[in-house]
């Protein structure tokens, strides 16, 4: 009886002994290849070098992150458009332009030309969830670090601990300073959320505006939003989403009809069109869309412009107090965005705006598509 | 054709058409819409305004165009593709055999790449659906005449042509933005359709369905095939033209404004010739009404059914397949 345990024991030290030295090997491995492993938005792990210094930023708003969180010298490719589509991209990196931009000729999301990536052989690449795509640099034995920015949630605190989670994994992949910042990030976040939350909490559910938000790639913005992302934003700013009902297509197609007979109180126009200002226009005179609320109110708005789309990547806590101030103008009175904006320029970008330049993002700089041309070099 | 079928055939268009008037997203109260149909009808007597902005803009510039677009559609490609068939003699010819939607799709989806309005969208649509069929005539005449097969084959390549050119603009338009606006115009909808549009776009295709009328009789000739209609005094090659043209007149006009319909000009014509026999001198005018009150039957889910607008090209075939092969099984196939 005795014996036989002692035996037991004896095999599971042994046991221990030789897994505790494959991992010993392993992570002197690790060592000498001067690599660390970390997880990525997707919660995959991934070997990268210990000092990251050549970053391929392929989805919209990680060139914008990584930016943010200091990574300016790691940086090795963008896509094309981060240099072209953003004019306060180019304003507040003087670098930009010195990005080799060379792997994003087509569309990024299309299939990859992994040679290509193989050519440049970036540290690490921040690509889409796309998994063939993934399959393929793994094969290339160049590290994927998986980026997700729309996760579905099941409500907006759970939406907000994924942003923050993304940010930390971020701040974690490029090492250092970020780490801090990102913190800093996460709680600055927290602040803005506390101080919407506070304001607009009470506010019942009948006398909350009805907020529809458009697309402004066409004469009129029939093409609109839907997805728990935007109702999660709107409601915590004090509104009610037109469109929370829709399911399936990320930009549905609606008639005019139906948005009359919504008839909301606020219309949000995005940037992603090439006139913003013009679709604005065209439906402020228009004898069909005059009937609405919104447009009877004057109270059409366009979304700012930052250093990507403000309503993506870091800029969200700037996107959702401006979204807050439009949506219940009286309870955000004392807020001056033209402040904030600098604020958070000065603050997350070390990059000094003027008041100037800070009230031409907030009018959304002329168009985000239009300025196309004469960024460009 | 009997009395009861030609009053049925007047009847049934100016019916639904009315019952459309009465379906939307916004709940109006039928008095109410009677009413404001009523002031604009009899606009001489005075008549007192009870009614909102909301609904006078909804019944007269949403509803209104709407549905005289999607009747003139349904008309003009169902007319269009009863001609091609009996042009070609072939039961499985639609209006776009020529290649003239997939023309039209690249010219749209080139426009919305460049971003452009939908003012451009709509003329560089039609313009590339003229010009594909112009590109598949030419590649098909021979020695001043145009075989039917050379034009069916021409067609195809020009039509898989503009279709891979399509494919090139999808693959390289922004996954976010772009491509579904590409995906959903092609699919097609008349959810953007204004009264301004109707102005634009219903010239051609009336002028177009009234030349298809015009040479109506004569396409029961080409039916007979080129050489026997050729015998009979028929000048074949200049029907030919003037029927292409008409067609292609109709189709562009209509993709240009609500992207690729399919399905109307293809089966709308085979249901008509169940009912009332394969005479094309009756067939075509049959084809303007069935068509008419069937794509506006459609639209009327396209635009109630959901929140959203549902593209019609779904809607089209998952409606009509199962009421077009209950006929097939009904009538057995004996009827072309």
């Amino acid at each position: 009886m005795y014996k036989i345990q002692i035996k037991n024991v004896l095999c599971f030290l042994i046991l221990m002994l030789t897994i505790n030295c494959f991992f010993w090997e392993n992570m002197a491995l690790a060592q000498e290849k001067k690599t660390r492993i970390i997880v990525d938005n997707y919660g995959r792990h991934i070997e990268i070098p210990k000092k990251v210094k050549r970053i391929a930023c392929m989805p919209g708003s990680s060139y914008e992150m990584v930016f943010m969180l200091g990574g300016k010298d790691q940086i090795g490719q963008i896509r094309k458009d981060h240099r072209t589509a953003y004019p306060l991209a180019n304003l507040t990196n003087p670098d930009l332009i010195n990005y080799s931009s060379s792997l994003t000729n087509i569309n990024p999301k299309a299939r990859i030309n992994i040679e290509e990536f193989i050519k440049i052989a970036p540290d690490v690449v921040i690509y889409y969830n796309v998994p063939n795509a993934i399959q393929k640099f793994e094969e290339a034995f160049i590290p994927v670090y998986v980026y997700q920015p729309n996760k579905k949630s099941k409500d907006f605190d759970e939406a907000i601990r994924g942003e923050k989670n993304t940010m930390r994994s971020f701040a974690n992949l490029l090492g250092g300073k970020a780490v801090q910042k990102a913190e800093k990030w996460c709680s600055y976040y927290d602040e803005k959320v506390a101080l919407i939350r506070s304001r607009t909490e009470n506010i019942p559910e009948d006398q909350r505006p009805r907020v529809y938000m458009g697309n402004s790639w066409g004469r009129n913005p029939l093409s609109t939003w839907a997805g728990n992302t935007m109702t999660f934003a709107i409601s915590i700013c004090g509104g009610i989403c037109v469109t929370k009902d829709i399911k399936g297509a990320k930009f549905p197609e609606v008639n005019l009809e139906q948005v009359i007979s919504w008839n909301p109180d606020v219309i949000i126009i995005d940037n992603h069109g090439r006139e913003p200002d013009k679709v604005i226009k065209n439906i402020c005179n228009d004898p069909e869309w005059s009937v609405l609320n919104a447009v009877k109110n004057k109270r059409v708005h366009r979304i700012p412009s930052g250093v990507f789309f403000l309503d993506k990547g870091s800029s969200r806590p700037v996107y959702l107090l401006w979204l807050a101030k439009q949506v219940t103008p009286e309870k955000f009175t004392d807020i001056d965005m033209v402040d904030e904006i600098r604020f958070y320029f000065k603050e997350f970008y070390d990059f000094d705006l003027s008041r100037k330049d800070a009230e031409h993002a907030l009018r959304g700089w002329d168009g985000n598509y239009s300025n196309k041309k004469s960024t460009k070099g | 054709m009997t009395r009861t079928k030609i009053a049925a055939l007047i009847i049934m268009p100016l019916l639904i058409f009315l019952i459309s008037l009465f379906l939307g997203r916004l709940l109006i109260d039928p008095l109410t819409l009677i009413k404001v149909l009523c002031s604009k009808v009899f606009f001489f007597i005075p008549m007192e305004k009870t009614w909102s902005d909301a609904v006078e803009i909804v019944v007269l510039r949403i509803r209104l165009p709407r549905a005289v677009m999607a009747m003139m559609v349904g008309a003009g490609l169902s007319i269009s593709g009863a001609a091609f068939q009996g042009m070609f003699n072939n039961p499985l010819v639609s209006p776009y055999l020529l290649g003239v939607s997939s023309g039209a799709g690249f010219g749209a989806a080139l426009a919305i790449l460049m971003d452009r309005g939908a003012a451009s969208i709509q003329f560089s649509s039609f313009l590339f659906g003229t010009l594909a069929v112009l590109l598949t005539y030419c590649i098909s005449r021979v020695y001043k005449t145009t075989p039917l097969l050379m034009l069916v084959l021409s067609g195809i390549v020009v039509s898989s042509l503009f279709m891979s050119f399509i494919s090139l603009i999808k693959f390289v338009a922004d996954p976010e933005e772009k491509l579904p606006t590409i995906v959903f115009w092609i699919m097609g909808s008349f959810g953007g359709v204004r009264l301004e549009d109707i102005i634009i776009t219903g010239p051609p295709i009336i002028i177009g369905i009234m030349g298809l009328l015009f040479v109506r009789w004569r396409i029961n000739l080409m039916s007979m095939g080129d050489r026997e209609a050729r015998a009979m005094g028929t000048k074949v090659e200049l029907l030919k033209v003037i029927i292409i043209i008409c067609t292609t007149m109709i189709s562009a006009a209509a993709v240009s404004v609500c992207g690729i319909i399919g399905w109307v000009g293809l089966v709308i014509p085979h249901i008509c010739r169940m009912w009332v026999g394969p005479d094309h001198k009756v067939l075509l005018p049959t084809t303007i009404a069935v068509g008419a009150c069937y794509l506006l039957i459609i639209d009327n889910f396209a635009r109630t059914m959901t929140s959203s607008e549902i593209p019609l090209g779904i809607l089209t075939a998952i409606i009509g397949a199962p009421f077009f092969a209950y006929l097939l099984r009904r009538s057995k196939g004996g009827w072309f």
